[in-house]
């Protein structure tokens, strides 16, 4: 039974052709949204919602829950040297119930769901906010320190610069604050909004990067799959 | 409170229908005072709050005792215009007195009254020179038993219909104005104990208040200040009035009036039908106790007004109400269209028709009678039409001033001359009356020729009803068993001069009887004075009197009976002389006016005034009468054309006071009152039936109503974009592989760092491969994780694939399997998904991959080869990310990264690409590889030239083209604002 399965889905056997097959044939289904809302996208759209749903449900059962299960069998056989271990891994099974019951709102004992979702937005946000510290806000704010007299680059100066001014700028650029009528406020408020406004064109041309970059990522996606279309499936292409 | 006309139910004030039965009710008819505001119940003579006298009827300026001018009195009194009678009605079928009872005269309220009021005859003396005169001495052309009475109140009681709930709001309203002097004059009973009421003007004058509106004025500040200027000189309540009329323009009427009254008695024309040029409204009241009688405006010629009579003693007066105006046919016959004062409104489409019918119109009375025809008015005149014509020569002469008698009961109100009979009569003084016939005589001098011969004849008339009617009286007096209202009557005919009746100008029969016995009347009278015909009181006859030839002696037996008996007991106009009237075959009745077709059995006995003439008057030939008479002929014309014309149209009102009376209104009955549906007259049933076969026809084929929609234009513009697309992505496919990619310079780009750092790892090394992208990126993904693999593989590193999404661990299978396949010597570990996103990022850095952590093959981690060089993330000589989206290279920079001291690099998609680059700068990442362009790089770096370098150049031709559609959108985008 294994070598006829493994005939069958080996590189290059049926299971490949047939998935060969079905991916080009999903492919024209969402290709024939260019045409119309075609009840072929739409197919081809439920087939992939329904496809990822089951395939990461069965991914957690498979990896998430069974191997809890299995630890926790192994806790309770070994008790009760293992009661521990075993306290430590039926406090995220309860949670996990506990989320369950916000399937069941008028059940009273849904505001025991609270607790799962608490433990969740805590850790959440006390890995964010440790996060965004040390893996985001220190290291950028460090790689703006440039020196615009670097050693190694002639004109090295011009790109820290450019980095310097386009960061303060994209900064300036969010100043909402009401000018003072003294003159060095005035003065102060004009320089900022100057800066600030060269700010706002680093943001536009950072936004027309991610833009360009996002039209590049789905125009690799739509020449990969002619690609695919015409070399996997046609063969056309060699 | 509103008392419904027919059942007497309280209705609320406000009601306009009947609670009980539904019957249309009249508004209030409440009089508010002019003083204090305060509304006080009709009738009543002084406001009961402050006692201010209420506004006098019109009839109030009928008083007889006061010593107003005859000049005033038009002014005071309005007529209200009855149906005019034809000829032909002297022997209609009698009616219910109350059915029948009308108004004779009216306040001077509506606008076209008082236009009359004020406008002066066009034509005083010769009016009437384009017409023939009638006679050459005809005595009063009214020739109307006018039950004379000295007391204006009385006059007022005759004149006015009796307060009744079948009255209309108007009717009620003149009742309570004349009420008021009735109940002020009746207790008198008497002519010297009735003081001298005055008008409604002179009261408002003596007040001061400069409120002339019932004489038609309109007081100016001017005319104020020249009152107030005047006040020392006046001293009586007449100067006053004279003074205000003078000021108001009215003089010159009121003095073309009073000559017409002056001649009225002897030379006034006999009134005609509507067709023919009528009289005006005219209070033709005898002049008895005093001069001050008050006359009705009269707004025809002097030659057709209505002349008052000095009326035997015996004979009694009828109070004339007046036909439609003259003026308007006078007007008409000049072209000029004016119909305002007949209340028409004339269009331009009847102007068409008239002029349309200019060439069939012949006379006059024929434009006249079309005119009305056009403004809807000829109902009048068919009322009189309608009514069956009685040759003139066929109304004995005798009969003349009793045919008088009997017209007044059918159009005065009957009611009002029940009263009259009810209540005593007051005596009119023989002086005044003498006063009177001079000032007649005079002005019959002053007249036409025709104007004297009608005024003769009138007299005549006049002259022998009197005789006759008190040798009737005596006859009644001899009557054993008399009932009361006879007795009273009989009484009110004994004494002539002290009753007064009212008559309608408007019937051209009377007028024309008159004119045409007019000859002859003289000696009947005088035949009839001879035998007991003179007046009772003084025994003796006036002047003109005796100046009437007497009657011939034959003349007499020709009275018909029913005269007679009418001239005896019904002068006064109850039911009972209509009963007496011949009998009259259906089409006569037909042609009746409807309120001179109510059935004689309906008159109460009560009411009926037993007529007995003691001596049968012998029916006398018209023909025989009149044989000199000539009558002219617009008079021929008008009353054979009055005959002839009839409205089909013509509406009946069946409800309501004026019940009976046609000609009402029809269209605000039809909205006033409330009526239930018809059933379907034969036309709408066609409509009907054609709109049902309208239904039933097959339908037919409908246009194509469809329009280009979008639904038609399949190609659409966007679709010639996505072709331009696919054919940039296609095309480049064909190129061959040594010839793809030719512009990459993967030595300057960013991904030679990236390189580096794989070329940077040892043999038999581990690498950490993170597969955190979704199968819609691993077409993106795909050739650069191939291209690492391929890389590491050829680099014998060992390859530990987690990922972060579920999907990771599938598509790390695929390409680690496809690359173990290549390489069977390449050791990997697909560990699969690590849950928990930052958490299992973080719980990964910090401790590694517990023991029994299954893979991806189902064996635990510590099961696998690599489990025993790999104890932590530390162990790893570099971590690759392959990131399909922002969060997950950020959760690995934040969770990870600073974990850890492995070099990190990242393939992302080049979406991701921008937020890469800053980890880069920030030496975060060692390097980065940007989605199928990296690759690209990459494989050339590698010189494993593949799926990426082979679709790069499409990626580049794409991207060129989008870059030139936008630019040539703009473009055009600039050039069309620019236009604009």
């Amino acid at each position: 039974m294994d070598s006829l399965f493994n005939s069958v889905c080996a590189t290059g056997g049926f299971c490949d052709t047939l998935g060969i097959w079905l991916a080009a044939l999903l492919t024209i289904f969402v290709f024939s949204y260019l045409i119309h809302d075609t009840i072929l996208f739409r197919i081809a759209s439920c087939l992939l919602i329904g496809t990822a749903i089951g395939f990461v449900s069965a991914v957690a059962i498979r990896n998430v829950l069974f191997p809890l299960a299995a630890r926790l069998l192994e806790d309770i056989f070994a008790l009760p040297g293992s009661w521990l271990v075993l306290v430590a891994d039926v406090i995220p099974l309860l949670l996990g119930i506990s989320l369950l019951m916000k399937l069941a709102p008028n059940f009273r004992g849904a505001t025991f769901s609270n607790l799962g979702l608490a433990y969740l937005f805590g850790i959440g946000a006390a890995l964010a906010i440790g996060g965004a510290l040390s893996g985001a806000l220190v290291p950028q704010l460090r790689a703006t320190m440039l020196s615009l007299a670097p050693q190694d680059q002639d004109l090295g100066w011009i790109n820290n610069l450019l980095i310097v001014v386009g960061t303060l700028g994209a900064f300036l650029a969010f100043r909402f604050i009401q000018p003072g009528n003294r003159p060095w406020q005035r003065a102060y408020d004009l320089i900022t909004k100057g800066w600030g406004t060269i700010g706002r064109g680093f943001i536009m041309i950072a936004f027309g990067a991610i833009l360009a970059s996002l039209i590049a990522a789905r125009v690799s996606a739509l020449v990969g799959q002619l690609y695919f279309l015409f070399h996997d499936w046609l063969g056309i292409i060699r | 409170m509103i008392y419904c006309p027919h059942c007497g139910t309280p209705n609320k004030p406000n009601s306009k229908f009947c609670k009980n039965c539904a019957a249309l009710l009249s508004p209030s008819t409440d009089v508010r005072c002019p003083i204090c505001g305060m509304m006080n119940p009709q009738g009543a003579a002084t406001c009961e709050n402050c006692g201010t006298r209420l506004s006098t009827s019109a009839a109030g300026a009928l008083n007889a005792t006061d010593n107003s001018t005859p000049a005033d009195a038009p002014e005071q009194i309005a007529p209200f215009n009855p149906p005019p009678l034809a000829p032909e009605n002297t022997e209609s079928e009698p009616h219910d007195a109350p059915t029948s009872a009308r108004p004779t005269f009216g306040r001077a309220s509506s606008e076209w009254l008082r236009r009359i009021q004020k406008t002066p005859p066009p034509e005083t003396t010769p009016s009437t020179e384009p017409r023939e005169p009638i006679a050459e001495s005809a005595p009063d052309s009214t020739a109307a038993p006018a039950v004379t009475s000295t007391d204006e109140s009385l006059t007022q009681t005759s004149a006015a219909p009796t307060p009744s709930e079948d009255n209309t709001d108007w009717l009620r309203a003149l009742d309570a104005e004349q009420g008021t002097t009735k109940e002020s004059s009746l207790p008198a009973q008497s002519i010297e104990s009735v003081p001298a009421a005055s008008t409604l003007s002179e009261i408002k004058l003596t007040r001061d208040d400069y409120d002339y509106s019932d004489i038609g004025g309109e007081v100016t500040d001017e005319m104020k200040t020249q009152l107030e200027a005047s006040a020392s000189n006046l001293t009586t309540t007449e100067d006053e009035v004279e003074l205000a009329r003078r000021l108001l323009g009215l003089s010159a009427a009121a003095e073309i009036v009073n000559a017409s009254q002056n001649v009225s008695p002897e030379t006034a024309s006999p009134t005609t039908d509507a067709s023919a040029p009528t009289i005006t409204p005219t209070d033709a009241i005898t002049p008895t106790a005093t001069q001050a009688t008050q006359f009705e405006t009269v707004s025809l010629p002097a030659s057709e007004s209505v002349a008052h009579v000095e009326t035997p003693d015996s004979l009694p007066i009828v109070e004339q109400p007046t036909t439609t105006p003259t003026l308007s046919e006078i007007k008409l016959t000049r072209d000029d269209y004016d119909y305002s004062d007949i209340g028409g409104e004339v269009t331009d489409e009847m102007k068409t028709q008239l002029e349309a019918s200019a060439s069939n119109l012949t006379t006059t009375e024929d434009e006249v009678e079309l005119a009305r025809r056009l403004l809807g008015l000829d109902i009048a005149a068919q009322a009189a039409s309608t009514l069956p014509q009685a040759p003139p020569a066929e109304i004995p002469a005798p009969l003349a001033s009793d045919a008088r008698i009997e017209t007044p009961t059918e159009t005065a109100t009957p009611i009002a001359v029940e009263k009259i009979a009810d209540t005593s009569v007051q005596v009119a003084p023989p002086a005044a009356r003498e006063t009177i016939a001079d000032a007649q005589s005079e002005n019959q001098e002053e007249s036409a020729d025709w104007l004297a011969a009608v005024a003769a004849a009138s007299t005549a008339v006049v002259a022998g009803a009197a005789l006759d009617s008190h040798k009737a009286q005596h006859d009644a007096e001899s009557a054993a068993e008399t009932p009361t209202e006879a007795v009273a009557a009989q009484e009110i005919v004994s004494q002539p001069s002290k009753a007064e009746i009212v008559q309608p100008i408007a019937e051209t029969s009377l007028s024309e009887t008159v004119s045409e016995q007019a000859p002859a009347l003289p000696k009947e009278a005088e035949a009839e004075g001879s035998t007991g015909g003179a007046r009772p009181d003084t025994g003796e006859l006036p002047e003109w009197v005796h100046e009437i030839p007497p009657p011939e002696a034959g003349e007499e037996s020709t009275t018909p009976e029913w005269v007679k008996g009418i001239a005896v007991g019904a002068a006064i106009g109850s039911a009972a002389y209509l009963s007496e009237l011949p009998e009259l075959d259906e089409s006569e009745r037909e042609d009746l006016p409807d309120w001179l077709r109510e059935p004689v059995a309906e008159a109460t006995p009560d009411a009926t005034v037993p007529a007995e003439p003691t001596e049968e008057p012998s029916p006398t030939e018209t023909p025989e009468l009149v044989p000199a008479l000539e009558l002219p002929s617009w008079f021929a014309n008008a009353t054979v054309g009055a005959q002839a014309t009839r409205d089909p149209f013509e509406t009946i009102e069946t409800t309501g006071p004026l019940a009976g009376v046609s000609g009402i209104l029809p269209l605000a009955v039809a909205i006033a009152e409330p009526h239930t549906l018809t059933t379907p007259t034969p036309a709408r049933s066609d409509g009907g039936r054609i709109f049902q076969t309208i239904l039933a026809e097959p339908l037919a084929t409908a246009a194509s109503t469809r329009t280009p929609t979008a639904s038609t234009s399949f190609f659409k513009p966007q679709h010639l974009l996505y072709l331009i697309l696919f054919l940039a992505a296609l095309i480049p496919l064909f190129l061959p592989l040594d010839q793809a990619g030719l512009g990459l310079d993967a030595s300057k780009s960013p991904t030679a760092l990236f390189y580096d750092q794989l070329q940077a790892v040892p043999a038999d090394s581990t690498v950490l491969l993170a597969f955190d992208y979704t199968p819609g990126q691993a077409v993106e993904l795909d050739p650069a994780a191939r291209a690492i693999v391929n890389e590491l593989v050829s680099r014998q590193a060992n390859v530990i694939a987690i990922s972060s999404n579920p999907n990771g661990a599938t598509i790390a299978q695929t390409i680690l399997g496809r690359a173990h396949e290549a390489a069977p010597q390449f050791t990997f570990v697909n560990v699969g998904y690590i849950p928990g996103n930052e958490a299992g990022l973080r719980d990964l850095a910090k401790g590694w991959l517990p023991a029994n952590r299954p893979t991806a093959d189902g064996t635990a981690w510590s099961a696998s080869p690599l489990a025993t060089q790999v104890r932590g993330m530390d162990d790893l000589a570099l971590s690759v990310v392959l990131v399909g989206d922002e969060n997950t290279l950020r959760m690995w920079m934040e969770q990870v990264e600073p974990n850890i001291t492995t070099p990190i690099i990242a393939a992302t998609s080049a979406f991701v690409e921008p937020q890469a680059r800053n980890y880069v700068n920030a030496k975060q990442l060692q390097g980065s590889l940007r989605g199928l362009t990296g690759a690209a790089e990459l494989e050339l770096l590698t010189n494993t030239a593949g799926q990426a370098v082979k679709t790069v150049d499409s990626l580049s031709l794409v991207s060129l083209t989008l870059a030139g559609i936008i630019i040539a959108a703009n473009v055009l985008w600039l050039m069309r604002r620019g236009k604009k």
